[in-house]
């Protein structure tokens, strides 16, 4: 995908280079073949990452300890701020919006991971 | 759909996870008889302190060659904390205990990390991993036999002395 090609969130805009890999309510994660990477509608943000940053954001997404902030009466615990290397983007996150975040992230990466398999099963079979 | 997880390195996550807990490991050892030399060196045992010098270094080696392997294939390897490191040490005797029991946590630690290659069908790492089987073969042997000089030639009169002396020269003869 050499810079917006499409508007992300139009599915109907999504170039042939751009895999839907996983969908929620909340948000899309997108596969672009072109240049490996990953591309991520949320929040009304489009991000895109290689993904060592795309696992990298899930596992600070994880690391969220949601009952904390649920119980939390600190104002400053109403929000989450996400960022890791390699994204030039920070997140600023709702407890709702963390849990739908975590979803989408997680769906995602359960969709690369049973992608790999296919992968390799399809390869065993051929070779 | 192209298989972006497999172009970014061919190590399962769980894989690179347990190997970057080992890099931290030898580290740690690296670390550990490194102070032992230097214990050694303050109380008089100048073979000794040599000894556990050069065995700091065979494990920075062993942490550097886990480290490459992760980095060449395409993992992300994890310069590792080394924190809380012992400085003292009971007695002579137990400096040598405690590398024991080190390398044999070590080895089982190993062990661990083939039996989940084979688990996941990781065949190329557990390839890699033979090395650090065999080398651990030697590395229990020299610091068990470095705890029987104890027993060999004893603590009283000269006996440290004369244990300090003889470490050095534990030899593994890989033969057969």
């Amino acid at each position: 995908m050499n810079q917006p090609q499409v508007k992300l969130g139009e599915k109907t805009q999504i170039s042939a280079a751009m895999h839907e890999v996983f969908t929620t309510e909340a948000g899309v994660v997108y596969q672009c073949n072109k240049r490996n990477r990953l591309i991520i509608d949320f929040a009304g943000s489009v991000t895109e990452l290689r993904v060592e940053t795309f696992l990298r954001l899930k596992k600070a997404v994880d690391s969220i300890d949601l009952s904390n902030m649920a119980v939390n009466t600190q104002r400053c615990s109403d929000y989450e701020l996400v960022t890791v290397c390699g994204c030039d983007k920070l997140y600023v996150l709702t407890l709702p919006e963390i849990y739908t975040f975590k979803e989408l992230l997680g769906g995602a990466k359960f969709a690369l991971e049973l992608n790999s398999m296919l992968h390799e099963c399809l390869k065993a079979q051929v070779a | 759909m192209k298989d972006l997880l497999r172009l970014r390195t061919s190590l399962t996550e769980e894989i690179e996870k347990v190997l970057n807990e080992q890099i931290k490991m030898e580290a740690d050892a690296s670390a550990m008889y490194l102070a032992m030399s230097a214990w050694c060196d303050r109380n008089g045992f100048d073979f000794s302190a040599g000894y556990f010098k050069e065995q700091s270094d065979e494990e920075r080696e062993h942490m550097l060659r886990l480290f490459k392997y992760v980095s060449d294939m395409g993992g992300r390897a994890v310069s590792p904390d080394v924190t809380n490191v012992q400085i003292e040490f009971e007695s002579f005797r137990s400096v040598f205990e405690q590398a024991l029991q080190q390398e044999i946590a070590v080895t089982q630690s190993f062990n661990r990390i083939a039996d989940r290659c084979q688990k996941s069908k990781d065949y190329v790492t557990f390839t890699f991993l033979q090395w650090f089987l065999k080398e651990q073969i030697e590395e229990e042997y020299v610091a068990r036999r470095a705890l029987e000089l104890f027993e060999i030639i004893g603590e009283e009169g000269t006996g440290q002395y004369e244990i300090d002396k003889r470490v050095p020269k534990i030899k593994y003869d890989d033969t057969y």
